[in-house]
């Protein structure tokens, strides 16, 4: 019984969509695809941004100051999701999420909130750094994802 | 939302749930799906030019069955699936089908055969990931 179930649910439609977000072109090009996909499968849609945390912090005041600059940083770029939402007819939820890597902490919050589906985007072109750390946490990702990852291209001018 | 999909399929239980994943998906995209499989050669176990021939020979055989059991699972759920059948660089050739095919996402599954020497190599869908000319759907 309880293996049926896990069937269903492996191949019905998309509950619970994550999109990794960092305020990059490519990321919010990629959140445009995922609230697609919500409005299609009438699926709750999180965003998470990660704010890093380098090792050499300690104190939780400093760790604090981080946290908090990064979600003023984050909240400051989310107009164009917004707009896209709305044109979509759909609604989201957004957190700033603290880690040391991004890979662990996107799959780690998708494992938490039982999601899915996660959606992030790839760097495609452009290049140099952006295109390799990207392409990086996308590989990361879909190799130990709990569930299946979406990579969407953005084809840099 | 996704115009025109493409599955990978090996016959592996990834490329399994990978082509149903797509027959869900393909609802919204018109009933159509298409596949590509792609057999490595020349086989490692062939030392001859007839044993590479002899194995060519054996491997599309088997992956048309794989097709063919596939398009009737699409049939069942009442999907049209082309069909598509290459040989040489496994995600090399992949990239390229859904390149010149117009392709709007690849979907494709994980767990495959690679196990062992997936941490010193990358597998197939890393390099897909890396390469691909569209969205990726990397199931699992």
């Amino acid at each position: 019984m309880a293996d049926e179930r896990d069937t269903w649910e492996a191949n019905g439609p998309f509950r619970r969509i994550l999109v990794g977000w960092d305020a990059s072109e490519s990321s919010t090009h990629a959140f445009g695809l995922a609230a697609q996909l919500a409005r299609c499968c009438n699926a709750e849609l999180l965003v998470i941004s990660v704010a890093r945390i380098p090792d050499h912090v300690e104190s939780q005041d400093e760790r604090d100051g981080l946290i908090a600059a990064a979600r003023q940083f984050y909240n400051g770029h989310l107009m164009p999701l917004e707009r896209v939402a709305t044109r979509a007819g759909i609604t989201f939820r957004h957190e700033v999420v603290s880690s040391g890597q991004r890979p662990e902490t996107i799959i780690t919050y998708a494992r938490e909130h039982a999601v899915d589906l996660i959606v992030l985007g790839a760097h495609k072109g452009g290049g140099g750094f952006a295109r390799l750390l990207t392409g990086m946490v996308g590989e990361a990702v879909s190799r130990a994802a709990p569930c299946p990852v979406l990579l969407v291209p953005y084809i840099a001018n | 939302m996704f115009r025109k999909i493409v599955v990978a399929y090996d016959g592996s239980e990834g490329a399994q749930q990978a082509l149903e994943r797509a027959l869900d998906l393909v609802k919204q995209a018109g009933q159509e799906l298409w596949m590509v499989s792609v057999h490595g050669t020349p086989p490692d176990f062939a030392s001859s030019h007839g044993e590479v021939e002899q194995g060519t020979e054996a491997a599309e055989l088997y992956l048309s069955s794989l097709q063919q059991h596939a398009r009737d699972r699409a049939a069942v759920a009442g999907v049209r699936l082309h069909t598509a059948l290459r040989h040489g660089n496994v995600a090399k050739r992949i990239v390229e089908y859904a390149g010149e095919g117009g392709f709007d996402l690849l979907v494709l599954g994980r767990s495959g055969y690679s196990g062992v020497w997936e941490p010193f190599l990358g597998t197939v869908a890393d390099k897909l990931v890396r390469h691909a000319p569209c969205s990726v759907l990397v199931v699992r």
